[in-house]
């Protein structure tokens, strides 16, 4: 184009801020303090596709869409109020055919010199790709909140599966104990009848044992850990009963007590029953016949022991690896030992006391040996 | 739990009469900065924030309790009782007035005077009634406000990340006023957007001034029309203002307004 060369200013492209600011990959617009559009600039009303006319006069909420528009008024309009600006907040445009586009606003206040408030500005970068990443990160987040709710669900189930199998199997089975121990007291029976009866008691009993492991087990993997009801209570007395509840079920057994426990100790008394009991079972049916099972039980400064030992063919080095964990059973022994959750239960009681339970094994004896921390509160 | 720290009280002026600010969804105690030191002389100010909002203890959150505006009307009148106060003029910005009105229902005593600031019983046009939005717009707005969770969040994420170890997260922060969690934002907007508070306006009688701005989209003034003709004692003044925090960008004919009616 030919140009008059006295009126021609030649625009310098490179310093000309207004060109930069028409012209950049980023939207302006300015408004009145009260919102009115004063000017918006090209690349904006390109994402737009409005044209200038058609948005001056109008207000920076009507470019919008309706949560955005909100956020504005509530939030983003009151932080130009009382600090002047705004940064780095993500909205969404609508344009022109109803269509929504994302973007990062920010925004400030420009002033007066005495400090009234000229303009609002407001600097618009496209986000589209940061709003797709945005949307992943919500969607993997759903899926794992997801996938939460159904492993609750599951965990939930399990709890009452527990719950059920506990009550449904203890209540008939307390039925035929209560039934043996009254055909026990009947006069009328021949040997051979209380053989059978007698039998019949003791796989009772047996079972009650299996299903307290079945559930404890369950507890412990599939729950979250057994839980302990500590009381302060004397000790010595609860390992008798259980001593003497097995003497009964191994009649033809020697069992020996050492208890130099006289103290009140904290610790769930029912747990460390079943601990006893079934360190003693263990040892009453795997240690010689011939030979007593003996039971220990002593403070320490600091700490609670009690051990069971027997006499009998050591346990082999391989197995006593692996003797705590669950379903462990010596696969040379017929197997009357059941599950081989015993130990397994036992070793979980003493953890969740806070202690250990060892078990050595030589020719002379094998010994299982529990040890908690006390704190002595009181003594008989 | 201390009511008085959970919702961030604070007290000043030198007045007696009680005169308490409970600011609206989205900001916090600080969009009355412009407004209080009008009365501190002559006023007990007291300025609290929604849990949730500001410097709320963000653990007192209860899903349950504050999914509907009568858990914040809860917190109010719990503030109210452990100050002792009563004849308290209550200013509730947009939901807070409304919340205002739950109380006046339920403590009938606890206040003297309502002022209602951009108040909306109902966002959602129902029949002849205008609320301002359509049904579809406030969907919209809802489901914005999950998908573009982010979005709303921006500025206030650091405060949900309460992280001792990571204390710098929160010190990024660039907005010291208005911080709202994000989560507890999107329960309100809810609580907010969707309550019809139409039905209590009849049988209040606590006197109330309605201050409704001339063009402000959340709250139109054909809104504060509706809720002028339904309470019995009110009075509605017109600001020329835009926006929805008269407050804010009008102060001083806000304070006028205040000042006349009271």
């Amino acid at each position: 184009m030919l140009q008059d060369s006295k009126n021609t200013k030649k625009i310098d492209f490179e310093n000309d801020l207004e060109d930069f600011l028409e012209h950049s990959l980023s939207g302006y617009v300015s408004a009145h303090p009260g919102g009115e559009i004063i000017r918006i600039n090209s690349k904006l009303l390109e994402w737009l596709n409005y044209t200038n006319e058609e948005l001056i006069g109008k207000r920076i909420t009507n470019l919008l869409a309706i949560g955005s528009r909100m956020f504005y008024e509530t939030h983003l309009s009151p932080l130009l109020k009382l600090q002047g600006f705004f940064e780095e907040v993500s909205a969404e445009l609508v344009l022109k055919d109803g269509s929504k586009l994302q973007v990062l606003l920010n925004g400030y206040v420009r002033n007066d010199e005495d400090n009234k408030p000229l303009f609002i500005r407001l600097n618009i970068y496209r986000a589209t790709e940061r709003k797709i990443y945005e949307d992943n990160l919500r969607l993997a987040i759903t899926d794992a909140e997801k996938t939460l709710m159904a492993e609750r669900e599951l965990a939930t189930l399990r709890e009452q599966f527990i719950a059920v199998l506990g009550h449904d199997l203890r209540n008939p089975l307390g039925a035929i104990k209560s039934g043996t121990s009254l055909l026990t007291r009947s006069v009328t029976l021949s040997d051979r009848d209380k053989s059978i009866v007698g039998m019949i008691k003791n796989s009772s009993l047996r079972m009650e044992e299996l299903i307290t492991n079945v559930m404890d087990f369950a507890r412990v993997r599939l729950g979250g850990g057994l839980a302990l009801d500590l009381k302060d209570r004397l000790i010595e007395p609860i390992l008798l009963h259980v001593t003497e509840e097995l003497q009964i079920t191994f009649p033809d057994r020697i069992i020996t007590v050492d208890f130099q426990v006289k103290n009140i100790i904290n610790c769930d008394a029912d747990r460390i029953s079943q601990l006893l009991s079934n360190l003693l079972a263990n040892a009453l049916t795997h240690g010689s016949t011939h030979e007593p099972v003996n039971v220990t039980a002593r403070i320490e400064v600091n700490y609670f022991e009690l051990a069971v030992s027997n006499g009998g063919k050591p346990i082999p080095e391989d197995v006593l690896e692996t003797l705590f964990e669950p379903f462990t059973r010596e696969a040379s022994t017929p197997s009357q030992q059941g599950l081989g959750l015993g130990l397994y239960i036992a070793f979980q009681i003493a953890q969740a006391h806070g202690g250990s339970l060892t078990a050595t094994s030589n020719t002379t004896e094998t010994c299982f040996t529990f040890r908690m921390p006390v704190r002595i509160t009181g003594e008989q | 739990m201390n009511v008085l720290s959970r919702n961030n009280v604070v007290i000043r002026g030198d007045g007696t009469s009680p005169m308490m600010f409970a600011h609206g969804f989205g900001c916090d105690q600080n969009m009355w900065r412009f407004i209080t030191p009008a009365f501190e002389e002559t006023h007990q100010i007291i300025l609290f924030d929604h849990v949730g909002a500001g410097k709320s203890d963000l653990s007192a959150y209860n899903p349950e309790k504050y999914k509907e505006l009568d858990g914040y009307a809860q917190d109010i009148i719990e503030i109210a009782n452990e100050l002792q106060l009563e004849n308290i003029i209550f200013v509730g910005h947009s939901v807070s007035a409304m919340m205002g009105i739950l109380v006046a229902e339920q403590a009938p005593d606890l206040f003297k005077t309502l002022i209602l600031v951009a108040p909306s019983p109902s966002y959602i046009n129902d029949g002849d009634y205008i609320g301002g939005f359509s049904k579809n717009e406030i969907d919209e707005l809802l489901a914005s406000l999950d998908a573009n969770h982010m979005g709303w969040s921006m500025t206030m994420a650091p405060l949900i990340m309460a992280n001792p170890e990571r204390a710098e997260l929160g010190e990024e922060l660039t907005n010291s006023f208005c911080r709202t969690d994000p989560t507890i934002a999107k329960q309100f907007a809810r609580a907010t957007f969707l309550t019809d508070s139409r039905s209590i306006l009849d049988s209040c009688t606590t006197p109330a001034l309605i201050l409704q701005c001339s063009n402000d989209i959340i709250a139109p003034v054909e809104v504060g029309e509706y809720i002028n003709k339904h309470m019995v004692n009110s009075k509605l003044v017109i600001l020329d203002a835009s926006g929805h925090c008269p407050h804010l960008s009008a102060p001083e004919d806000t304070i006028s307004a205040i000042q006349a009616y009271l």
